[in-house]
C-alpha cells in the first residue's frame, strides 16, 4: 500500500504538470472562443438560439468519443495538410485533448455570458444610451461589469468540467492525472484510480474555490479578492507547470496500450534505454488501434504488439498460417509497405485462449477445443466484453462448431471470478494472463488453428529504423521472455495482494529474465 | 463672408425666432406603421422654457419625448436641435456623442449600480474627457447644487433612498452642462414630499442653469406647478398645449379641465373636513 502510493507520488508532478497545461490552454482557449461568440449572439438574437443549440450538442457528446473522434479527424487532416503544405499535424496526444476540451469549456462561459449580458436591467441600458455611450462604451463600461458575475460563474463551471474531463486525455496519449486511473484500471491497482480520482477533484476543488473567491471579489467590487485569487491561481499555475520547464524533452518516446502486460513491457523497455543513457517518456494508455497509427506515424519510437494483432487488422489477412511463416511475411511487409521495424519476438504468446479450471477440465475429460465442442452445448461460456465481437471467436466457432448453453461477458476480473466459483466453465483467457496459472487452469489446444499466433514483437517506428541507442537497448529482450516470466510479472501487478507497480514489476521481470540494466 | 451666410447668423442670434427644439410631422409605430404611438406630432420649444408634456399612459408622450435624444426613430417626420438634424441611429458614435449634449432623466433613474454616487454623477464629462480635476469639482459642486451630503460621493447607488437616488439621476443628467434635459416621469415613484421638494428644486436649477426642459408627466398638478408650457397628448396627438394659467382659467375641452380641477376639489373635500359647514361639492 505504502509503495503504492510511493510509486503514484514519483510520477504527480509529470501527470499534474501535464494536467495543469491541457486544462489552462483549454480554459482559455474556451474563454477566447466563447467570449466574443456570446457577445456577438447578444446583438443579433437571432443566432442566440443556433448557437446555444450548437454549444449544447457538443456538451452532449460523451467525453471519451469526444476526445476519440478527434483522432481521425485530425488524423484526416494532416492527411490533406501533408500533402498540401508539407506540414503533419499530431493527431495523438495534446491536439486532439486541446480540441475536445476546448469545445467542452465553451459551453457553460458561452451560456453564462449570454445569460448575464441580456439580463441586464433595461432601464439600465437605456441609462447608458441616455449618458451617451457608444455600444462599445457600454459593452465596456456597463455591461461586462455588470454581467461579470455570472460570467465568472460560468468560468468556474467551465474549469470543473475541463479539469474533469481532461482525465480522459490519456486514451488519446496524452498524459494526464488520467493516467493514474487508467493504468490503475487496467492493472486493477485501485489505490492508483483513488490517487487519480482524489488528485484530479482536489485540483478542481482548489481552482473553483479560488475562482469562487475572484467571483465573490467581481460581484462586491472587492480588488482584494480578485486579486489574491488570482495570485494564488497564477502561482499554482506555474509551481503545477514547473517540471515541464526543468526536464528536457524526452528522445524516445515509448508506447503502451491499455492492459498490465503493455504497462509492464513499456518499462522494461524504458528502463534499458534510460541504462543507455536516453531520456525516455512514456505514453501508456493508448487502444488497440492508436497504438500502431502512433508507431507508424512516429509519435511514439517503439512499442511491443502481437503477430496475430498485427496480422488481421493492420494487413487484413483473413489465414492462419504457422508460426514462423507468419513472423517472417510480417516482418518484411512491415518493413516494405510502412517501413515498420520489426525488431523481433520477446519469446512469449498472448493469444485468445479458452481455459478451464484444471479440476473440472479432468472431471469432463477435455485438452482440446474439439473435446470441448462436443460438450459445449451443456457448459457455460465466460467471456471478457470484447472477445465476443471479435474475429478469433467466429473463427474459433466456425471451425470447432462450438454452441455453448449459455455465454455471458464480464470485465476480466469478474470473468475469473466467475470461473473459480463454477458460474461458468469456460472462459476466454489469454495465454500470459498470471491468473493461469495461480488460478490453476489449463489452457485448450487449438488443433485446427483457427486462431492465429500473438507473438509479442517489438516495433520501431520507421524513423528509428536504424537508430543505434534504441536496438542496443531493445535487442536482449528478443526471445528472453518466456512465458512463465510474462506471466509472473503480469500477476504481480494484477493480483490484490503484495501488489506491484508496472516500473516494479519491469524491474523484477528484467533481472528474473537476466537483463536487468 | 457673403451676404447668405451673414443672414443666417442673424437668425440663430435671434433666439427667440428659432426654436431649440423642433420637431416636424413626427409620427410613430412600433409595427411598422400599422397604428401609431404619435400621429403627425409638431412642436417647437424656445430656448429656456419648461415644457410638460401631459397624457395619460399610452398617449404617445414617452415615445415622443425619445425622439428628442434618438432613443426612438421617428416613423415619419424630423426632428431638429439648433435647426441641424440629429445624428442618424447607425452612426453609433454621432449618436452617442449628441446624447452627452442632453441631459436625460428617467422614473427608475437608472443609476449603474457598480458605480459609487461620484461616479455615477461623472459618467458623462468622462465619456467628453473633461480633465479630472474639472470632473471632481463638478460632481462636488453638483452633490450640493441637489442637496446631497458631500459624504454620499463614494457610496454606492443600493445605499439610498428613492428620493436620493433621483437627486443622483438629476444630477448626473445636469453634469456634462446640458443645453436641453429630457425628463420621463422623473419624480413619478417618489413620495408626495418628496416629489415637491425635489420638483421645485429642480425648477430653480432650471432657471439657474437656464435650461431647456421636457418633462414627462402624467399629474397635471406637478406639470401646472412646474412648467411654463402644458402639451397635452391624447391617443397620440396634442389636443391642447398651453401656459398652465390659460389651461386652468379656460381649458378648451372637458377632460382637460376635470383633470385640472381635480387637485382643487380635493383640496375643497378636505377642507370641508375641517370646517364642516363649508360645502365640499
Amino acid at each position: 500500500m505504502n509503495g503504492q502510493i510511493e510509486a503514484a507520488l514519483a510520477v504527480l508532478p509529470n501527470y499534474l504538470s501535464q494536467h495543469v497545461v491541457l486544462s489552462v490552454a483549454a480554459l482559455v482557449l474556451g474563454l477566447l472562443i466563447s467570449f466574443p461568440l456570446a457577445i456577438a449572439t447578444v446583438r443579433r438574437p437571432a443566432l442566440q438560439t443556433p448557437v446555444l443549440t450548437v454549444a449544447s450538442l457538443i456538451q452532449t457528446i460523451p467525453g471519451l468519443a469526444m476526445l476519440a473522434l478527434f483522432y481521425p479527424v485530425l488524423l484526416a487532416l494532416s492527411a490533406v495538410t501533408t500533402q498540401a503544405f508539407g506540414l503533419k499535424i499530431p493527431a495523438l496526444g495534446f491536439l486532439p485533448s486541446l480540441a475536445a476540451l476546448t469545445l467542452y469549456a465553451v459551453l457553460p462561459i458561452l451560456r453564462n455570458t449570454v445569460a448575464g449580458l441580456t439580463g441586464i436591467e433595461p432601464t439600465i441600458r437605456e441609462a447608458a444610451r441616455g449618458v451617451g455611450m457608444t455600444q462599445r462604451q457600454r459593452l465596456l463600461q456597463v455591461e461586462i461589469p455588470l454581467a461579470a458575475p455570472v460570467i465568472m460563474a460560468g468560468v468556474r463551471t467551465s474549469a470543473v468540467w475541463t479539469i474533469g474531463a481532461a482525465t480522459l486525455a490519456t486514451p488519446v496519449g496524452q498524459t494526464s492525472l488520467g493516467n493514474y486511473i487508467f493504468s490503475g484500471l487496467q492493472t486493477e491497482n485501485w489505490v492508483f484510480v483513488l490517487f487519480g480520482c482524489v488528485a484530479a477533484a482536489a485540483l478542481a476543488l482548489i481552482v473553483d474555490l479560488m475562482l469562487a473567491l475572484v467571483e465573490r471579489g467581481v460581484a462586491n467590487r472587492d480588488r482584494r479578492k480578485i486579486i489574491s485569487g488570482l495570485a494564488v491561481l497564477l502561482v499554482g499555475t506555474f509551481a503545477a507547470v514547473s517540471p515541464l520547464w526543468s526536464g528536457q524533452k524526452a528522445a524516445y518516446v515509448v508506447g503502451a496500450k491499455n492492459f498490465s502486460e503493455q504497462y509492464i513491457l513499456a518499462e522494461l523497455m524504458a528502463q534499458r534505454l534510460r541504462a543507455q543513457g536516453a531520456r525516455v517518456a512514456l505514453q501508456e494508455g493508448l487502444g488497440s488501434a492508436i497504438a500502431f497509427r502512433a508507431l507508424s506515424s512516429g509519435d511514439i519510437d517503439a512499442y511491443v504488439d502481437y503477430t496475430g494483432t498485427l496480422w488481421t487488422n493492420v494487413m487484413g489477412r483473413k489465414d492462419t498460417p504457422p508460426r514462423d511463416v507468419m513472423l517472417a511475411e510480417l516482418t518484411q511487409w512491415m518493413s516494405r509497405e510502412r517501413g515498420v521495424t520489426v525488431l523481433g519476438p520477446l519469446g512469449f504468446e498472448n493469444a485468445y485462449v479458452l481455459a478451464l479450471r484444471k479440476s473440472r477440465a479432468e472431471e469432463l475429460g477435455i485438452r482440446s477445443i474439439d473435446d470441448l465442442a462436443r460438450q459445449a452445448s451443456g457448459l457455460a461460456l465466460g467471456a471478457d466484453i470484447e472477445f465476443l465481437d471479435r474475429p478469433e471467436w467466429a473463427a474459433l466457432r466456425e471451425a470447432y462448431g462450438l454452441r455453448f448453453r449459455q455465454q455471458n461477458a464480464y470485465n476480466p476480473t469478474f470473468m475469473y471470478r466467475a470461473l473459480t466459483n463454477g458460474t461458468v466453465d469456460v472462459i476466454s483467457a489469454f495465454s500470459s494472463d498470471g491468473r493461469i496459472a495461480a488460478d490453476n487452469l489449463v489452457v485448450l489446444d487449438d488443433p485446427r488453428h483457427a486462431v492465429p499466433n500473438y507473438d509479442a514483437v517489438i516495433l520501431l517506428a520507421p524513423k528509428r529504423a536504424n537508430d543505434a541507442i534504441l536496438r542496443q537497448a531493445l535487442r536482449p529482450l528478443v526471445g528472453a521472455i518466456r512465458v512463465e516470466a510474462m506471466r509472473a510479472a503480469n500477476y504481480a501487478v494484477d493480483r490484490d495482494d503484495d501488489k506491484r507497480g508496472p516500473a516494479q514489476a519491469a524491474e523484477e521481470l528484467g533481472r528474473a529474465i537476466g537483463v536487468s540494466p | 463672408m457673403t451676404q447668405v451666410q451673414d443672414s443666417t447668423r442673424t437668425e440663430r442670434r435671434e433666439g427667440a425666432e428659432t426654436p431649440l427644439i423642433q420637431l416636424d410631422h413626427i409620427s410613430i409605430s412600433f409595427d411598422g406603421g400599422r397604428s401609431r404611438a404619435v400621429d403627425d406630432v409638431s412642436l417647437a420649444v424656445a430656448r429656456g422654457t419648461f415644457v410638460s408634456l401631459v397624457g395619460e399612459s399610452g398617449s404617445g408622450k414617452t415615445s415622443l419625448l425619445k425622439t428628442i435624444n434618438g432613443l426612438v426613430i421617428p416613423f415619419s417626420g424630423h426632428v431638429n436641435i439648433e435647426g441641424r438634424p440629429i445624428p442618424p441611429a447607425d452612426h453609433d458614435d454621432d449618436i452617442a456623442a449628441f446624447r452627452r449634449g442632453i441631459g436625460y432623466v428617467i422614473q427608475d433613474v437608472g443609476l449603474f449600480p457598480h458605480m459609487s454616487v461620484a461616479e455615477n454623477i461623472a459618467v458623462t464629462p468622462r465619456l467628453l474627457r473633461w480633465p479630472e480635476s474639472r470632473v471632481i469639482e463638478r460632481v462636488k459642486s453638483l452633490i450640493a447644487m441637489v442637496g446631497l451630503p458631500e459624504d454620499y460621493a463614494t457610496r454606492a447607488p443600493a445605499m439610498l433612498s428613492g428620493g436620493q437616488k433621483q437627486r443622483v439621476g438629476v444630477a448626473r443628467a445636469l453634469a456634462a452642462e446640458p443645453k436641453i434635459v429630457l425628463m420621463d416621469e422623473p419624480f413619478g415613484a417618489l413620495d408626495p414630499l418628496t416629489r415637491d421638494t425635489l420638483g421645485r428644486a429642480y425648477r430653480d436649477l432650471h432657471e439657474r442653469f437656464g435650461l431647456t426642459t421636457i418633462m414627462v408627466t402624467h399629474d397635471m398638478q406637478e406639470a401646472a406647478l412646474l412648467s411654463d408650457r402644458i402639451v397635452v397628448m391624447q391617443a397620440g396627438r396634442v389636443i391642447c398645449d398651453d401656459t398652465p394659467r390659460a389651461l386652468l382659467t379656460q381649458a378648451p375641452r372637458p377632460e382637460v379641465s376635470d383633470l385640472l380641477n381635480l387637485p382643487r376639489r380635493q383640496a375643497e373635500r378636505i377642507r370641508a373636513m375641517i370646517e364642516p359647514e363649508a360645502d365640499p361639492r
